[in-house]
């Protein structure tokens, strides 16, 4: 009989606690009111020096910073809102309240020479409106951005995911010059930034580092030459793969046959691996390398990782003590030893970053003036790659791409990728026209 | 987790089933005190589906209420029955995410009566199971009934077969008169299903619910009544799409309304494809009965609040969305026994349904501490409603002992749909009006065989119908190819013939024994939008028993 009172009484408990939490439950959605649009302005400021940790650094008043193109992107909702600013460079846009990415792209001419203005901030919460008096006196809505100089530079087509059956040895990256001027790739440096993957949780960098001053490479490789020996020509291009191999012959573990003949590529990003190199085929120098050396192969990601172009002006070598010392040109996450590359925003002429897929655009892990947006194939292993959209073409019908510094615009995807899209020409130097 | 499901199924279905069977045992109980022929009792005879479809329309309670307990109001006797049921539908007059070509089997079983050992505590119970082989259905990755309302789902454009199963029991008790004035009830019903997609991306959506009515009625005299009761139910709902071929990403979307979605990918390696109902749902709702011998009144009002979260993952869990469905209703249900060979029934009904859409800004704690989707804030983002006014007239002539000679009537309903997402605003709004007349004749062949014929005809013609649409998708694929043809469907008039017949032979296994065979069909001609939609051919095919 006890048994059977407690028993009740148990039961009583748990009908009152089931009760208990769907009154609470319906009490929380009765908490949302209807939704109200609100009204968002944000500062934006051109700054050429150093930007601290806070985001502080002194506006360059010699930059125009009014008529930009600002875009308020609340990744969760796929929502868009579009604006420009104004003479006091301030935007001004109505948006649900939520989680915005605000990216900032534009040029300025300056003397002759034109700078992109680009740059932007990730997952900022706007929940209530923001006049353009509070956005002009507070930090919490200014967005810096860093002009850069268009280099003649660009990476025009990638192809990072793979093909059916996780094959994923055809990666290869081309570089093309989109400007009117030749360019020397000698001492150029290819890097892949860190993080390798786009995350929400990206690392944090000391203090000192500021804000946006620079980007870190995991792996780095630089072009050979003394100076003036590897000359690329507007409207040519130069291809990089991870293995120099003819990968049609090749099958994933589906049984289909891969995508891409990289066998006559300019070079092979080699890292140590005797079985997977192509003597034919020069190979790049790494020259950093985060961690310890990765010999089997440089796989990078097969769900996108970010890339930049940057050139020192000097001859690297991987190891260099008397170069690669941590707090001038390597720093590290706090919390961790590792460390990365320092590459400082001046050396940069062009940087890509790409995504698992569009639901991850909110997790960009490199700064907006190196790209102002992010790229994606959606998928890995789908033998899709990202080319630059043409806007032109040269009189020697070469093309011209476009160049916004925003990835999430200028690049389209393409099913299969291929080489030298478009009619780009091959250098002279370029080993497989003189075999 | 499966097995145990079953193992509840099972339980369940055999408690059901045996409401029937314990109620055949109390066939030769007398009639209830209250019972009067000339009110509408119908004293044990051959049972057939004219017998049973006049039951059901002549006890007022028992159909339009509720409150389990008032059912001890209606003159209803014994009856019983068991079905196996094949239902066919085809064509293209239809929601986008319905199926195209659909095929139901379907075992039923369905009855009560009085349990004179329990001094006439009426009791009643039902069970269905239902299996639906869909083909063609598109923009459901996650849902065992996609139109029910919620929307916040997994979409893909795949025209996809499914493979839907339902267990449905219902159970509904009404103690004995009690001091004369007052009667107890109580209503449960347990459904479990499982949908299975046939198609990457393919999800195995489970789902289940309990829904519990205790009620009371007060017998204010002989001819006036008061009841009430109260609702709850609890539903769960899983779906996680995923891929067979794992090779190959599916294009997917996720639902936030129509109009308003975010592309996805599902594959090996990426895709936000599963989704976690968990609703709640509290209710009641009040009846008055007015009962003479020639007249029933059963005026009613219903209200409920369910309130459904959202879910994406079972170990860090992201809101995707909130739902507050609230519905009210008014009826007023009339049975008047012109004379013993005349019945005429009058019911009018307005039922409203509101769905207000939450969506919710959430940010991730990655700190060890709390490593969790925190909510910042939350807002109603859309709303859909709908309101509909039904009547219906039906004149019986009750010659045929328990059954009827023939029937005619008429069923009108006028629909308003109205969605609206708040910002960009974009709305909907559909009003349609329905009608359809109906007539069935009882032939009575000999002492043991009866055909029961019937036709009908019916219209559909939209009055209003708008989409102003503000959001930034208008040139997708799934704006195109789903709202916007979902939205025409709704707005789609028809024209529609039926035509059913139903052949009983009685006195089989006994005296109440009988043995049915029906079949129907019904064609529905599209009006409007003839280069989106044709027509839809509905047809059903059903033998049984009745004892």
């Amino acid at each position: 009989m006890k048994n059977r009172y407690l028993f009740n009484l148990a039961a009583l408990a748990c009908s009152a606690a089931a009760l208990g939490s769907c009154v609470d439950m319906m009490q929380e959605a009765h908490d949302a009111k209807i939704v109200e649009p609100i009204s968002v302005a944000v500062q934006i400021k051109a700054v050429t020096g150093f930007v601290d940790s806070e985001g502080n650094g002194e506006p360059d008043p010699t930059i125009n910073t009014s008529g930009l193109n600002v875009r308020f992107v609340n990744y969760d909702e796929d929502f868009v809102a579009e604006t420009t600013t104004d003479e006091d460079g301030i935007a001004v846009a109505e948006v649900t309240p939520g989680n915005y990415t605000i990216s900032v792209t534009g040029s300025t001419e300056t003397e002759g020479t034109t700078y992109y203005l680009n740059g932007s901030v990730q997952n900022k919460a706007l929940m209530t409106d923001v006049t353009p008096e509070e956005a002009a006196a507070s930090k919490d809505y200014a967005v810096t951005i860093r002009p850069s100089r268009v280099g003649p530079l660009c990476f025009s087509e990638i192809f990072y995911a793979g093909s059916p059956g996780y094959y994923f040895r055809n990666q290869f990256y081309e570089i093309y010059n989109n400007g009117d001027e030749v360019y020397y790739l000698d001492f150029l440096c290819f890097a892949q930034l860190h993080p390798e993957r786009a995350t929400l949780t990206p690392p944090e960098w000391p203090a000192e580092e500021g804000s946006n001053n620079y980007v870190y490479g995991k792996v780095v490789w630089q072009f050979p030459g003394t100076g003036t020996d590897y000359p690329l020509y507007p409207g040519e291009s130069v291809i990089l793969a991870q293995e120099a191999a003819d990968h049609t012959k090749n099958q994933g573990g589906t049984g289909e046959y891969a995508l891409m003949d990289n066998s006559k590529v300019e070079f092979e990003v080699w890292s140590g691996n005797a079985q997977r190199d192509n003597p034919d085929v020069p190979n790049m120098e790494y020259v950093f390398w985060a961690g310890s050396v990765n010999k089997v192969q440089w796989l990078t990601s097969v769900f996108g990782s970010a890339f930049c172009l940057y050139q020192p002006g000097m001859k690297l070598t991987y190891d260099d003590t008397s170069y690669w010392k941590l707090g001038e040109t390597t720093q590290s996450p706090v919390g961790s030893s590792t460390q990365y590359a320092k590459i400082p925003a001046g050396q940069i002429i062009d940087g890509i970053e790409f995504v698992d897929n569009s639901t991850m655009l909110n997790a960009k892990r490199i700064p907006g003036f190196v790209d102002a947006g992010a790229a994606s194939v959606n998928a890995s292993y789908n033998n899709t790659g990202v080319t630059r959209k043409k806007i032109g073409e040269r009189e020697d019908g070469t093309p011209i791409y476009q160049d916004t510094n925003d990835s999430t615009v200028d690049f389209e995807n393409v099913t299969p990728p291929v080489h030298r899209r478009n009619g780009a020409k091959q250098p002279a130097w370029s080993w497989s026209l003189n075999e | 987790m499966t097995t145990y499901n079953y193992l509840k199924l099972t339980g369940c279905l055999l408690i059901a089933s045996c409401v029937s069977f314990g109620a055949a045992a109390q066939q030769a109980n007398p009639a209830p005190e209250n019972a009067d022929a000339t009110a509408g009792y119908v004293v044990s005879q051959n049972n057939s589906p004219a017998s049973i479809e006049r039951i059901k329309v002549e006890n007022l309670h028992f159909s339009h209420s509720e409150n389990a307990s008032s059912i001890q109001l209606d003159p209803i006797g014994y009856y019983s029955e068991a079905s196996l049921g094949l239902d066919r539908e085809k064509g293209s007059l239809k929601r986008v995410q319905e199926g195209a070509d659909n095929t139901a089997y379907s075992f039923s079983t369905d009855g009560g009566g009085r349990l004179a050992g329990l001094r006439d505590m009426y009791v009643w119970g039902r069970f269905s199971y239902t299996r639906k082989n869909l083909k063609d259905a598109q923009y459901n990755a996650t849902l065992f009934d996609p139109l029910r309302g919620t929307p916040f789902y997994v979409a893909d454009p795949s025209k996809s077969k499914w493979i839907n199963q339902l267990f449905d029991m219902e159970v509904k008790a009404a103690s004995p008169v009690l001091w004369k004035h007052v009667v107890f009830g109580v209503g449960l019903n347990y459904q479990n299903g499982q949908a299975a997609k046939q198609l990457d991306p393919r999800p195995l959506t489970t789902v289940s619910k309990f829904d519990i009515k205790p009620g009371i009625t007060v017998l204010l005299g002989e001819k006036h009544a008061l009841g009430g009761y109260y609702r709850y139910y609890s539903r769960r709902e899983d779906g996680n799409a995923s891929n067979s071929v794992s090779l190959v990403y599916q294009t997917a979307y996720i639902m936030n309304f129509p109009g308003f979605f975010i592309a996805n990918e599902i594959g090996p390696l990426s895709g936000d494809s599963q989704r976690i109902y968990n609703a709640n749902c509290m209710g009641g709702g009040g009846e008055y009965t007015f009962r003479s011998d020639a007249v029933q009144i059963l005026l009613s009002g219903n209200y409920s609040q369910e309130v459904e979260d959202v879910t994406n993952s079972y170990t860090t869990p992201k809101m995707t969305g909130t739902t507050i469905d609230e519905r009210y209703s008014i009826a007023l249900n009339t049975s008047f026994k012109l004379s013993p060979a005349n019945a005429l029934f009058v019911n009018l009904s307005y039922d409203n349904r509101s769905i207000d859409g939450i969506q919710y800004v959430q940010e991730y704690d990655n700190s060890f501490e709390v490593a969790k989707w925190i909510i910042k804030s939350k807002s109603i983002r859309s709303n859909s409603s709908s309101a509909y006014v039904r009547g219906s007239l039906q004149y019986m002539r009750t010659t045929r002992q328990n059954a009827y000679d023939w029937t005619v009537g008429v069923d009108l309903v006028s629909e308003k749909l109205d969605d609206i997402y708040y910002f960009p605003r974009s709305t909907q709004n559909v009003k349609n009006f329905s009608a359809k007349i109906f007539g069935r004749k009882n032939f009575i062949i000999g002492s043991r065989h009866s055909l029961l014929v019937g036709l009908n005809a019916a219209m559909k013609s939209n009055s209003d119908s708008a989409i102003d649409y503000n959001g930034g998708k208008a040139d997708t694929e799934c704006y195109q190819d789903f709202t916007l043809r979902d939205f025409y469907s709704l707005g789609t008039g028809y024209t529609a013939f039926g035509a059913e017949i139903t052949y009983a032979l009685s006195e089989i296994f006994g005296p109440r024994g009988s043995l049915f065979v029906a079949a129907a069909t019904d064609y529905f001609k599209a009006k409007d939008h003839k280069d989106l939609f044709n027509d839809r051919l509905l047809a059903s095919f059903k033998v049984g028993f009745m004892f």
